[in-house]
């Protein structure tokens, strides 16, 4: 008799659906990790580009290694082989709410292009703030 | 052999290996990905496309299929009723393994 056609016992029953749930729990809190990630990573590259003034060489390089971990990210995020239910509730609103936040920041680094100062390193904290949320409620379960 | 027994109310096409582990994955997420679930089960495509068909026939599972660039995807997940013969049958392994005598 192949394996997949043997008969289970409740036990057997109970285990396999003990050892499913976590390995697709584990899976789906991946996406956790990664809301966590961009939380602290967006403060970094925000203030890295604003200290020192404009145009300074490291901006160019902070830019470049935040964009270049956006893209994987994104990738990793595209690819994933699970969307765990609290992922699919919290996804789509911290991702407008990110870049709505990462929009006005934008828009006020072009418009008034303030230096680097408490309020701003306040302002800079603001993208991260659904991030944080979509991690906590994600890595919750 | 009485046939108010808990072990005969278990949903006979959950309570096979693969399917079973199907269900319980899905049940654990809100879409698992058709490769993932091959993975995670250790069967061929075939294998798990006939399961997946049995469980899809039941109404217990639901199937989309989308792109990622241009190679195809499979999202697989639980209907509502699927859900709730998953509860039902969880309920009553549960029922068996703590040893409780059916209430009837």
């Amino acid at each position: 008799m192949a394996d997949h056609e043997h008969h289970l016992t409740p036990e057997e029953a109970l285990g396999r659906i003990q050892h499913v749930s976590r390995q697709v729990g584990t899976a789906a809190r991946w996406h956790g990790w990664m809301w966590l990630a961009i939380a602290i990573l967006t403060p970094v590259f925000i203030l890295g580009t604003r200290e020192g003034g404009l145009a300074r060489p490291w901006h160019f390089w902070v830019a470049l290694a935040f964009g270049a971990t956006a893209l994987v990210l994104t990738l990793l995020a595209w690819r994933r082989g699970v969307v765990g239910r609290p992922s699919a509730a919290v996804d789509h609103r911290a991702t407008w709410a990110y870049a709505g936040a990462m929009v006005g920041i934008t828009a006020i680094v072009l418009i008034w292009d303030p230096p680097l100062s408490w309020w701003f390193i306040a302002v800079a904290l603001v993208p991260s703030v659904p991030c944080l949320v979509a991690a906590r409620r994600i890595l919750r379960g | 052999m009485s046939s108010s027994h808990p072990r005969h109310e278990l949903d006979e096409l959950i309570h096979a290996p693969v399917r079973l582990s199907l269900m319980a994955a899905l049940a654990a997420a809100d879409s698992v990905d058709f490769r993932y679930l091959r993975d995670l089960v250790e069967v061929s495509d075939s294998l798990l496309s006939k399961h997946l068909a049995t469980l899809e026939r039941a109404g217990y599972v639901a199937m989309r299929k989308g792109y990622e660039g241009k190679r195809p995807r499979t999202w697989l997940s639980l209907t509502p009723q699927g859900q709730r013969a998953y509860d039902r049958y969880l309920a009553t392994l549960t029922l068996i393994t703590s040893g409780s005598p059916s209430p009837d």
